[in-house]
């Protein structure tokens, strides 16, 4: 099937098969997402909210201003830390005289990451950043060069 | 010319072979993405352990990620033994309070090594390090789940 000179039939050389083949997959792709993918894509810059729940100081320190911040799971950039803040921790605790408190948490720290990020807007309003979802509620780990913890979107704006 | 053009196809039939082994292999391991190389001073809570247990840990043990089977480094510093406190409910006042278990204490240790540090993370051969990760550090003394609490890299 392939002769001495490389050629498959002794007509096609094999490199020349494989790299049409190559160009041709590069082609579709490169239409696939341009033409489909991008229908009614916007690009806009977004602000929102990571709301990371009782954790100690040592974990709020991990989440630096003017870092980047990633989404664990996929692996892509997320946008850029603008501010961090934090405020005690508290939990709903029922007293002994029966009344119900919102109680503090000694040393745990309720954590709020603000973030700027470009993202796209699909044609059904979704934001993206990458292959995330941007939506307020969901849930992702939320990861720095030297932290990672289970954080909630919250005010996309 | 024509050879030329040859050469080119091939040329680009390579790469992309490279190209794709390359994003196969960071998909997979995320690892392998590296970063420089610099000096690192990781502190370690080791939690919840007896006195004389948390005494066999000196300044120059070397440790060894058990999970992971990687040298860390070695020891250069030790702190006091810590009381162990866990969060309880204080009903009379309505608050959780941090309260010492009797006989149960904290040390901390700090670890200095040579690490990969990118934007992205901090790695010691495979061993990620994040504040917060569990790392059982091991050695011919002692084997201690510790709680990684500080990464400091050189400026």
């Amino acid at each position: 099937m392939i002769t001495k000179d490389g050629k498959i039939f002794g007509k096609i050389n094999i490199f020349d098969l494989v790299a049409l083949l190559l160009a041709a997959v590069l082609v579709f792709g490169v239409s696939y997402r341009l033409l489909v993918l991008k229908r009614g894509e916007t690009a806009v810059d977004i602000t929102y909210h990571l709301v990371i729940k009782n954790v100690r100081d040592v974990t709020v320190n991990s989440f630096f201003e003017n870092s980047p911040v990633f989404d664990y799971k996929s692996d892509s950039g997320i946008g850029t830390i603008t501010k961090v803040e934090k405020e005690q921790a508290r939990a709903v605790m029922k007293l002994l005289d029966g009344s119900v408190v919102n109680a503090p948490i000694d040393e745990r720290f309720d954590m709020t990451v603000s973030v700027k990020a470009k993202a796209t807007k699909q044609g059904d309003g979704t934001l993206m950043i990458g292959k995330t979802k941007i939506i307020d509620g969901l849930e992702l780990k939320a990861s720095t060069q030297k932290g990672n913890c289970m954080a909630t979107i919250r005010d996309v704006r | 010319m024509n050879k030329l053009l040859k050469y080119s196809i091939e040329a680009i039939v390579i790469l992309a072979i490279l190209g794709a082994c390359y994003y196969g292999i960071t998909k997979i391991n995320p690892s392998v993405t590296r970063g420089n190389v610099q000096n690192v001073r990781i502190t370690l809570e080791i939690q919840n352990q007896k006195s004389d247990t948390l005494g066999k840990i000196a300044v120059g043990d070397p440790v060894t990620d058990n999970a992971k089977t990687t040298f860390l480094g070695k020891i250069t510093e030790v702190s006091k033994l810590l009381p162990y406190r866990i969060v309880a409910e204080d009903y009379k006042n309505g608050k959780f309070i941090q309260s010492p278990v009797e006989g149960y204490y904290n040390r901390e240790v700090v670890v200095t090594s040579e690490a990969q540090v990118s934007d992205k993370n901090i790695m010691i051969g495979e061993t990620e390090l994040k504040v917060g990760y569990v790392i059982q550090l091991k050695n011919e003394k002692y084997v201690l789940y510790s709680v990684v609490t500080k990464i400091d890299t050189e400026k």
